[in-house]
């Protein structure tokens, strides 16, 4: 654990010459705007979540860029080490950005005058938090397989991927169950809202994991 | 005698390329040039050596423990200058020990800081902006930095100058004045290797064509040189790489074949470059 946790720490140095203020500045920028524009803070922790989102690529980027998976072979990294580390760096990026989105969305509040709604925001967060790593979880394992330069593209696709699965699967719902039972359904589920979050718990952990057992194995076979 | 590096029956097959068979051993406190021609398959073989790539059969044993195995352990006493350096072009020098130093055991930070005020290199300034032979010896300060007790270079001096070579191979006698030291050296300037390699292992066409001391391997081969008409075609066959032009031919051939040629013709040291040229001519007639 001990490896990993430097791991963490050296991911966090590749990318270090990159986390530019000027970088978090025009984030910030066009989150004011977006502020602006719907009255609402979850814009702002929005667009900084996809801020920290692009970050957790990065290791891969400057990572291929730069050879450094034979810098990794040299310094004795298991490979099962690699792959632990970045999903800990990723979630690493997710909750701090996760908590600096937060701060800045009711910063952004405060100078603009609009009312901040603490339990709302702190909500929203957490369920961007949840869908980006979800994201990233589909991401991963198709860099550890085929690398920064040919995953790029494919890497993408869930961001545009996942609205259109959840407008498809809320259609297949709408087909499947009648609108009482959804009612229903939703209405339950509202009523147990303990066993919804260990539901969207043990979902999002299961996702985790076949994630992470894939970025395993694909990153076990990959010659450097 | 202790080896600091064997590498036994190595095979590793691509669609164009394979190694064959792949055997040499490093004695320790010693220097051992690694040289071929481009594409003979030295990276691949030193690829195979640090796991960098998975071999299909052999064996690699390093301080005597299976590389694969003992690779945590091992790692920790190899040292690799590469032709380029593993590290992200915009970290400065502080910047590599901040990532590497905690994967080293016998991290000494003295020794790194000692280093690079040698070396002249600046600890802030960014890797992108350092020559070549900066980038090199940044690689050799990390290498030493961490007790490394096996260097491991690939090519590291195409590209430099000649000041700049000639001050790498002082830094590696130096190295292995220290018996316990030792060091595989895979270029194809072998002006380098002239001076100051111990061995040598010739790769050609992914298999091993020689490896021994490099002053075995300089007496087995002399120059030969000579008018068309001096020699017959039976004789023609004991030079390697022949090279016929219009005042005569040249080529190697094995000192042991000097008695059987005329001696009328001209018989020369050979230096490793022309081994290397002539070898890969007459790899054909070799085999």
């Amino acid at each position: 654990m001990n490896k990993a946790l430097s791991f963490v720490r050296l991911d966090y140095i590749t990318v270090k010459p990159y986390l530019t203020l000027k970088n978090l500045f025009i984030f910030l920028a066009v989150a004011v705007i977006m502020v602006i524009n719907s009255g609402s803070s979850a814009s702002a922790i929005g667009i900084l979540m996809v801020y920290a989102a692009l970050y957790v690529s990065y290791p891969f980027a400057v990572g291929e860029k730069n050879g450094i998976d034979a810098l990794y072979t040299t310094l004795s990294i298991k490979r099962n080490t690699v792959v632990l580390g970045r999903y800990l760096f990723a979630l690493t990026v997710d909750v701090c950005s996760g908590l600096l989105a937060y701060v800045f969305s009711f910063v952004i509040m405060l100078m603009l005058r609009k009312e901040f709604n603490a339990g709302e925001a702190f909500l929203v967060t957490l369920i961007m938090l949840l869908v980006f790593s979800v994201v990233q979880a589909i991401q991963l394992p198709i860099y550890f397989k085929l690398g920064y330069a040919k995953a790029k593209f494919i890497a993408y696709l869930p961001f545009f991927c996942l609205p259109l699965a959840t407008v498809a699967a809320t259609s297949l719902l709408r087909n499947v169950l009648s609108v009482n039972q959804i009612t229903v359904l939703l209405e339950w589920l509202v009523a147990n809202t303990f066993i919804m979050v260990l539901l969207g718990i043990a979902l999002w952990l299961a996702i985790v994991i076949i994630s992470f057992l894939m970025s395993l194995k694909y990153y076990n076979k990959r010659e450097l | 005698m202790n080896n600091a590096l064997e590498v036994c029956g190595l095979n590793k097959s691509y669609d164009t390329f394979s190694l064959k068979d792949v055997s040499f051993k490093i004695p320790t406190g010693y220097i051992m040039g690694f040289i071929g021609p481009n594409g003979a398959g030295k990276t691949t073989t030193i690829k195979s050596i640090l796991n960098m790539i998975n071999h299909q059969s052999g064996k690699v044993s390093l301080f005597g423990l299976d590389s694969k195995d003992y690779a945590g352990q091992i790692n920790e006493q190899i040292g690799i200058v590469m032709d380029s350096p593993f590290y992200v072009e915009d970290w400065t020098a502080a910047d590599v020990e901040a990532a590497v130093s905690p994967f080293y055991s016998r991290w000494d930070g003295g020794k790194y800081v000692n280093l690079l005020k040698r070396f002249a290199i600046d600890r802030k300034k960014k890797i992108k902006e350092l020559s070549r032979g900066m980038k090199v010896k940044l690689m050799i300060a990390v290498a030493l930095s961490h007790e490394a007790r096996l260097l491991i270079l690939d090519e590291p001096t195409s590209g430099l100058d000649p000041v700049a070579r000639d001050e790498l191979c002082d830094m590696l006698s130096d190295f292995v004045t220290d018996e316990n030291r030792s060091v595989l050296f895979s270029t194809h300037i072998t002006l380098d290797l002239e001076k100051i390699a111990d061995y040598i292992t010739f790769i050609l066409d992914g298999k091993i064509v020689y490896t021994g001391t490099k002053d075995a391997l300089l007496e087995k081969y002399v120059l030969v040189k000579g008018g068309l008409s001096e020699i017959s075609a039976e004789q023609k066959k004991l030079i390697i790489g022949l090279r016929e032009h219009s005042t005569g031919f040249d080529g190697m051939t094995e000192t042991a074949s000097i008695g059987r040629l005329p001696k009328s013709l001209v018989f020369e040291p050979i230096t490793l470059e022309e081994i290397i040229i002539c070898m890969n001519k007459g790899v054909s007639l070799y085999e």
